[in-house]
């Protein structure tokens, strides 16, 4: 099942793939200093996919291209360029793909819309939960309204075209684990598998990388061996277009958010 | 009726040498075998109601071999035996059902290999045909109030892995959006101009054109179990449980009207 450039699975512990994997003229911006490790209560509405599955599952999903990549091809990445607002582009990335998913048409968001709004324009890190949280809440605006690398959001709030735009990009319905906070909410790597077999988008923080992503298909690298295809926020040049596939410990997320429905706008 | 202990099987597909992409830093020394995967009939089993299917591939495996093999669906599937070359196992005699099975090995030195292949086991009372009467009620309004065909069809993301295969490239495979761009109606409420969505009961169309909020809020009785879909074409209209196939789904698009 070699549905994926070989290369674009990244050796996370070979210390000659550093430049891939921290480029110095890109930014990240998750916060894992808050993280608590806690067992993890899971939503409970989500129906595990059972690992023996899985390749069937992979199998019909590349026959009928039924993953966010097929569906959710147009979406070009974003680009957080040095900011900290990796975990806003995570989750702005999530609300593109699940309006791809239901034929709405392509928008592209600004990341920054969220992450300036709640951090007031500072650049700060954060996690996919908290950008997760806005995004549900409050939207997120068009670049068309909100360009990308723009953190001036004071002359956005009495801005009724931005405030219309917010509304019209809310999520309304996703997995999280609301019992935690912000920081804390994550989905385990079978709860994310599933998802993302569902063609479910999530976005996953991840410690070691001090980065959010948008994870986007399930990849079986090798047999009995998964990983995740990730969308990251450093623009089309990264990688494979801009994505990448992370395996074994490293693409077990510390946060995750699963992205199902967006508002009909 | 006594049920005579029958066994149908069919090879369907065979797929002959479909080698994984090794990973990185194990450079493949040697060209992969080929692979070979043979459905062969064995003995009817004591078991009453159970067929018994013997998958056998080649070529022989050497000692220091690892392999896997799984057969998909799993349910009410009895491994009897499995080596290197051979799994035995035992599914019920009813219904007729297609089983992917999937062989894995790798042997020292050489390239992973992987063989599938479909065995079709069982067979039994069938069930009842598909009512060949046209589904759509001429009779029946439009969901949609304006020319054209447009569709919502809903579903439930928790429950589609218990949907049809087809049901799920009908709700997310782009095979079938690019079928529905071909046959409905232009529509700059959605993406690439066309009418038709996919969404999860509740969605929030407080925002949507009145021509979308007027046909997603008016009654509907969904499925607690199955995808639901509304069509219309402006006259008259389809609403009720998604069928389970790509075929019975497009004759009711082709009943209202559609043209590719």
């Amino acid at each position: 099942m070699a549905d994926f450039d070989i290369n674009s699975v990244i050796d996370v512990d070979d210390p000659a793939n550093n430049d891939r994997l921290f480029p110095a003229d890109k930014g990240r911006g998750f916060d894992p200093s808050k993280v608590v490790k806690a067992m993890f209560a899971p939503p409970s509405d989500i129906k595990v996919i059972p690992r023996n599955e899985w390749p069937a599952r992979l199998e019909e999903q590349l026959a009928n291209k039924t993953s966010c990549m097929d569906y959710g091809a147009e979406i070009a990445p974003l680009d957080q360029a040095q900011s900290n607002y990796c975990w806003g582009h995570s989750s702005t990335g999530g609300t593109m793909f699940v309006r791809a998913r239901m034929n709405l048409p392509y928008v592209p968001l600004s990341a920054y819309s969220v992450a300036a709004t709640l951090m007031k324009g500072a650049n700060e890190g954060g996690w996919c939960g908290l950008s997760a949280k806005f995004i549900r809440e409050t939207g997120v605006c068009s670049q068309a309204i909100w360009p990308q690398g723009d953190f001036k959001y004071a002359k956005y709030q009495n801005n009724p075209d931005a405030q219309k735009s917010f509304a019209a990009h809310k999520i309304t319905l996703d997995f999280a684990d609301l019992s935690k906070d912000v920081y804390d909410q994550n989905l385990s790597f079978d709860m994310v598998a599933t998802c993302l077999l569902l063609g479910i988008p999530c976005a996953v923080d991840f410690n070691w990388w001090s980065h959010s992503v948008l994870a986007v298909r399930l990849v079986q690298v090798e047999a009995g061996s998964y990983g995740i295809e990730i969308r990251n926020s450093w623009g089309k040049s990264w990688e494979n277009n801009g994505n990448g596939i992370l395996r074994g410990s490293k693409a077990i997320p510390d946060g995750a958010i699963a992205f199902r429905q967006a508002t009909f706008a | 009726m006594t049920c005579k202990p029958l066994l149908a099987l069919l090879l369907l597909a065979f797929t002959p040498v479909h080698a994984d992409v090794p990973a990185k830093s194990s450079p493949v020394k040697a060209p992969p075998k080929a692979g070979t995967a043979t459905v062969v009939k064995e003995d009817i089993p004591p078991t009453e109601g159970a067929v018994r299917v013997t998958v056998v591939t080649s070529p022989k495996l050497t000692d220091d071999a690892t392999y896997f093999w799984d057969v998909y669906p799993e349910d009410e599937v009895t491994i009897v035996s499995e080596d290197a070359n051979k799994i035995v196992f035992e599914v019920p005699m009813t219904p007729e059902v297609e089983y992917s099975v999937r062989w894995v090995a790798k042997e020292a030195k050489q390239k992973q290999q992987t063989v599938r292949t479909k065995v079709k086991a069982g067979h039994g009372p069938q069930p009842p045909p598909t009512p060949v009467d046209p589904p759509v009620d001429p009779t029946k309004p439009s969901p949609f109030e304006a020319p054209g065909i447009r569709s919502i069809f809903y579903f439930r993301d928790m429950d589609m892995m218990n949907y049809t295969p087809d049901q799920r490239a009908a709700i997310l495979g782009v095979p079938w959006r690019e079928y529905l761009k071909r046959i409905c109606a232009d529509d700059t409420a959605l993406a690439s101009g066309k009418g038709f969505t996919m969404i999860q009961p509740g969605g929030d169309f407080s925002l949507a054109p009145a021509l979308w909020k007027k046909a997603a809020e008016r009654p509907t009785s969904l499925s607690a179990d199955a995808p639901w879909m509304i069509v219309g074409n402006g006259k008259s209209g389809f609403e009720g449980p998604m069928p389970k196939t790509t075929a019975e789904i497009k004759k009711i698009f082709k009943d209202l009207g559609a043209v590719e």
